[in-house]
């Protein structure tokens, strides 16, 4: 398809999708077959996602109300302990509170870092914006462990670039170890998503109205200030909450980077489950990151649904 | 324009953009760099310059064989994610289905739950069942984590393309089947060999799944990366980790060529 080419014909034809397939609707309705062969081509998938995905997710759910019994066994009892646990012991609050501190702290930094770019990706001349989109999607493809290790190297005590960071870093660890560093690998490693969201959004903008407030005498910054940022404001939630969603559920940066002292949701469901064999604890607080990353994802998708373009 | 920018304020935005860029390669360009050291310790910037490291991890065998195990697994896992989410893509995108948008965002649910949370849940099953997570559980669990985006990618292309060249094709004799196979299907092959590609870096990268539910004996390569990277660190892990950053720069260069892949990365 042509179309398939440049990049803002194709996103523009996104928003334009609702009124076609409510044409095709319209159309195809006359020769509809049965209901039930109709739905056949979706058994496959619903038949690996009861297996494999609900199923899993079933038993966290049942594991975590059960009681462990040491390391590797479960009994039966039903319980809340699990959750009063968590929620309760200073040594979990403090954890959990980490969690969001991180996510949150992530959110923010992609937001400053990203936008810049974002802007540039959707305003740039063509040859720029392919540089920066093999920039953007080259950390995407590459597997976060590789990544990290990237940081690790780079926070070393004995680095270059410890210079710039001095007052950041610790005298033994440089940045490892440290919430600065962390929070510099976790942007790095979720700038991508933030990018690609707002860059939707300042795409879809109308040029028209930035034209006119500049027309009308306000100078470039006084009109991103007042007319472009408050139009991107929607964006900028939206991809806050998909960084905040994917950061407080992310393992390999925190495990890495933040090691033993900054223990996080994510890597404590792991150390819980696959180094110490308490089950039900770790299924607990998986179900609250669960409950965490719903909210969350349910806030952006009514949020996406309201502004137009967002997402 | 009319409003001229004085020029110290001009050159803020470039420079900005050009060292968030900066930022966003530099883990990768110092990881290239140390490979190429001649120390045995990790150093930026490298000190001499040698290609020991790389023929040394191609000739390590136990490499070869994490890089071949995660080799096989993505491509099983992206393989089977394709042969659940193409018929499901189909009746999403090109029929009048009611509640399609809701089947939408349930087959999506993947990329909403905490990966952690739902491999913890397939270990906890094979625990429950009294065995040990099998190969093909690998398999089955990435395929669940890649369906989202070659079902997403696909009901994309799906709903973009006009209905009328399959009703063109089918008014001129052929069947559905041989309208679907010599028209629709070549017309988004493009497309679905991006989400292919998508979901089978996604898979090969992918650390957790193998961390929660493969042993020693069947190491994927994150899963070695990783564990080099936490006990052992050496300029080996480097050029192991270079070889996989050129990868990702040619998909990313050859990704970037399809847009729909830039959207289908969320």
């Amino acid at each position: 398809m042509a179309s398939d080419r440049t990049l803002s014909p194709e996103t523009r034809e996104r928003t334009t999708a609702p009124a076609l397939s409510g044409g095709e609707r319209g159309r195809s309705g006359g020769r509809r077959r049965s209901r039930p062969r109709a739905w056949l081509p979706l058994l496959p998938v619903t038949a690996l996602y009861l297996v494999q995905f609900v199923l899993p997710l079933a038993v966290v759910a049942v594991t975590a109300f059960q009681t462990s019994a040491g390391p590797g066994v479960i009994t039966s009892d039903l319980t809340l302990g699990n959750f009063r646990k968590v929620l309760t012991d200073p040594f979990y609050l403090e954890m959990l509170g980490r969690s969001f501190v991180l996510a949150l702290g992530t959110a923010v930094l992609t937001v400053l870092l990203g936008y810049p770019i974002a802007w540039a990706l959707a305003r740039g001349r063509s040859w720029m914006r392919t540089v920066i989109l093999v920039v953007v999607m080259t950390p995407l493809m590459t597997s976060s462990v590789v990544r990290s290790f990237g940081w690790m190297v780079l926070f070393d005590p004995e680095s270059p670039i410890l210079r710039f960071f001095g007052p950041l870093a610790d005298e033994r660890t440089g940045l490892m170890y440290t919430m600065p560093g962390l929070l510099i690998a976790m942007a790095h490693v979720l700038l991508p998503f933030m990018v690609l969201t707002l860059y939707g959004i300042i795409d879809r903008l109308d040029p028209t109205l930035e034209h006119a407030s500049l027309n009308m005498g306000a100078g470039r910054v006084e009109t991103f200030l007042r007319v472009t940022f408050p139009l991107t404001l929607g964006g900028v939630f939206a991809g806050m909450l998909l960084v905040f969603a994917t950061a407080i559920s992310t393992f390999v940066t925190p495990k890495l980077i933040g090691g033993t002292q900054y223990r996080v949701l994510a890597t404590e469901i792991y150390e819980q489950s696959v180094q110490l064999l308490n089950w039900p604890l770790a299924s607990a607080m998986a179900l609250l990151l669960l409950l965490i990353a719903a909210l969350t994802n349910f806030v952006y998708a009514s949020l996406t649904r309201r502004i137009p373009g967002g997402g | 324009m009319i409003l001229r920018l004085r020029r110290p304020t001009r050159l803020i935005f470039p420079v900005v953009v050009a060292a968030i860029m900066v930022f966003l390669v530099s883990p990768l360009v110092v990881l290239v760099g140390t490979a190429f050291t001649t120390t045995s310790y990790l150093t930026f910037p490298p000190k001499g310059w040698t290609l020991s490291w790389f023929t040394q991890v191609l000739q390590d065998p136990t490499w070869g064989y994490a890089a071949l195990n995660s080799l096989v697994i993505a491509a099983a896992g992206s393989l089977l994610a394709s042969v659940v989410a193409i018929p499901a893509a189909v009746v999403l995108s090109r029929r009048g289905v009611r509640a399609s948008n809701t089947v939408t965002t349930l087959i999506m649910a993947p990329i909403m739950v905490p990966g952690i949370m739902f491999v913890l849940g397939v270990m906890l099953s094979y625990n429950r069942l009294d065995m040990a997570p099998p190969q093909w559980g690998l398999v089955l669990a990435l395929a669940v984590l890649t369906t989202p985006y070659i079902a997403r990618t696909m009901i994309a292309a799906l709903s973009q393309l006009d209905p009328g060249l399959e009703e063109a094709a089918m008014s001129l004799g052929a069947s559905r089947a041989r309208a679907w196979v010599q028209i629709v299907l070549p017309n988004v092959s493009k497309s679905y060999f991006s989400g292919l590609a998508l979901a089978f870096i996604l898979a090969f990268d992918e650390l957790v799944v193998p961390l929660f539910l493969a042993g020693p004996s069947f190491p994927t390569l994150p899963v070695r990366i990783y564990r080099s990277v936490a006990f052992d660190v050496s300029p080996e892990i480097s050029a192991v980790s270079s070889l996989l950053v050129v990868v990702a720069v040619v998909v990313a260069t050859f990704a970037v060529r399809d847009p729909s892949t830039a959207k289908t990365a969320r």
